[in-house]
């Protein structure tokens, strides 16, 4: 039962989830750095690839809807989406996508108009866009109550995209944090894999695979990245969390933990004996950083669950 | 499943077998509702330990006849302890969004032909989605004990339950098996 899964569904993840997620995000990113100059519009067409690559990809899989409904809302169980009014959208894990856009478009106009108001404009609107998401997403996780789970949803989300961008500002972010985008997503996939979800390991890898597209093309074209990293500083912790929800395994609490707080290492960046470090080496120290929780949560998760793939 | 497993026993319920307008309290130690999911190379077999309702007959109008089930989806166990836990999860059942299904009968019509033998039709809301869903029962009485019995085959799609499609077969099959012991005038 503890078998590796097998390549028929490794190939079809990569044909129609990964490689049209990353495809999509890196092309038209592409694109865009093609078309314009500007920084402030590289920006926002980034955004909307990173956007356009999560359809993409969702589109081959049909993981989750764009507009998810209430269930609660429709008339006895009634398949009819027309009796529900739009604004009666689903709270959790039901409501990634769209909550994802907003993070995007949150951290885009955070982008723009932080260089002119010295950085406080950008900061509240990532901060007021982290509530927004903390509270469309989160979903009550026992023993805790749905406002301590918010709360909790709200710092992961702040301390992770907020220590994404000051990777990024001290100047080691172009390389690092590709490659922290990849380990953070893959340990998202694989502690979700373990808990017997390929949905929401298929929701990490489209992420993950949507992020790298974008960021790779800032690497290549220098453009900061950071601003990207709104999206998986809101999507994986409410995925975690949604995981930990919702999934029935032996997989501990603390494992889906360290995966949603994984980025909140990157602060030890900042530790003055390290910013004396060269930037090569601080990169280093970033990815590290990252690498020490995500490690961990895959060795309980190991520890404690085995794969499962002979159901499907 | 279960709600319609107990609609499908209580439109077998002989008429004699039971008292004017009998209510009849269905649970797991007299309702068994099992499930067969298959696939290309293989099939898996499950069934759900909890469950609660009523089933109200009306041995004058068969067709007045009431079934109400609901079922604990947590409550479900398969052959292998990891697939109940991937089936409970989100990418099927997604018990902790959508802890109960219910069965609610519409009608139930006696057969024409053949004696003991029911059409039954009822709403299966499951998964967060409601569909109609009609199949054949029968009911056999022996030492007191009415035993109702059905199977019937759903498209899991119906209810929103796609994940693995191609993999794992739309079609489930579903056997109802209820005992009532008739109460004595």
């Amino acid at each position: 039962m503890g078998s590796l899964p097998p390549w028929p569904v490794v190939e079809e993840l990569l044909l129609k989830l990964v490689l049209p997620a990353f495809g999509t995000s890196a092309a038209l990113f592409l694109l865009v750095c093609f078309v314009t100059r500007s920084v402030a519009l590289r920006t926002m067409g980034g955004a909307a690839a990173l956007a356009a690559g999560l359809a993409a990809g969702n589109y081959g899989h049909e993981l989750l809807t764009w507009w998810p409904l209430d269930a609660e809302a429709f008339p006895q169980g009634s398949a009819d989406a027309s009796a529900v009014p739009w604004w009666q959208v689903a709270r959790g894990y039901a409501a990634l996508l769209p909550a994802t856009v907003l993070a995007l478009c949150g951290g885009a106009a955070a982008a723009v108009l932080s260089p002119r108001t010295h950085g406080s404009m950008g900061l509240a609107i990532r901060l007021l866009t982290a509530l927004g998401c903390a509270l469309w997403l989160s979903e009550v996780f026992p023993p805790w109550s749905l406002p301590v789970t918010i709360a909790v949803v709200f710092v992961a989300v702040s301390l992770s995209w907020e220590a994404v961008l000051q990777v990024k500002r001290i100047g080691t972010g172009r390389i690092a944090l590709p490659v922290i985008a990849v380990i953070w997503g893959g340990t998202a996939a694989t502690v979700l894999v373990f808990a017997h979800s390929a949905k929401f390991s298929d929701l990490a890898a489209l992420l993950t695979a949507a992020l790298f597209g974008v960021c790779l093309i800032a690497m290549i074209w220098n453009h900061s990245s950071g601003v990207f990293f709104a999206a998986p500083s809101v999507f994986f912790p409410a995925l975690m969390l949604g995981g930990a929800v919702n999934t029935f395994s032996e997989v501990p609490p603390l494992a889906f933990g360290l995966v949603a707080f994984a980025p909140c290492l990157l602060w030890l960046v900042h530790l003055p004996r390290i910013r004396r470090w060269p930037l090569r080496f601080q990169a280093v120290a970033a990815i590290i950083a990252v690498t020490i929780p995500c490690v961990a949560a895959l060795v309980l998760t190991m520890r404690a669950e085995s794969l499962y793939f002979e159901a499907e | 499943m279960k709600s319609f497993l107990l609609l499908l026993a209580a439109s077998s319920l002989p008429v004699s077998a039971l008292r004017a307008a009998d209510e009849h309290k269905l649970s797991g130690d007299n309702t068994t509702i099992k499930f067969t999911g298959t696939k290309k190379d293989g099939k898996h077999e499950g069934s759900f330990k909890k469950l609660d309702g009523t089933l109200s007959v009306d041995p004058a109008d068969m067709t007045k006849s009431k079934l109400e089930v609901t079922i604990d989806i947590a409550s479900m166990t398969t052959d292998d302890a990891k697939l109940t836990n991937h089936l409970k999860g989100p990418d099927f059942f997604d018990a902790k969004a959508h802890p109960k299904a219910k069965f609610v009968s519409k009608s139930i019509r006696a057969d024409k032909d053949a004696k003991d033998k029911y059409t039954v039709t009822g709403e299966l809301t499951m998964h967060g989605k409601t569909h109609p869903v009609t199949f054949p029962a029968t009911t056999a009485t022996a030492d007191g004990t009415t035993t109702v019995s059905g199977e019937v085959a759903i498209n899991r799609n119906d209810w929103g339950i796609s994940y693995g499609k191609g993999k794992v077969d739309d079609a489930v099959k579903l056997n109802l098996e209820v005992k009532l012991k008739a109460k004595a005038k």
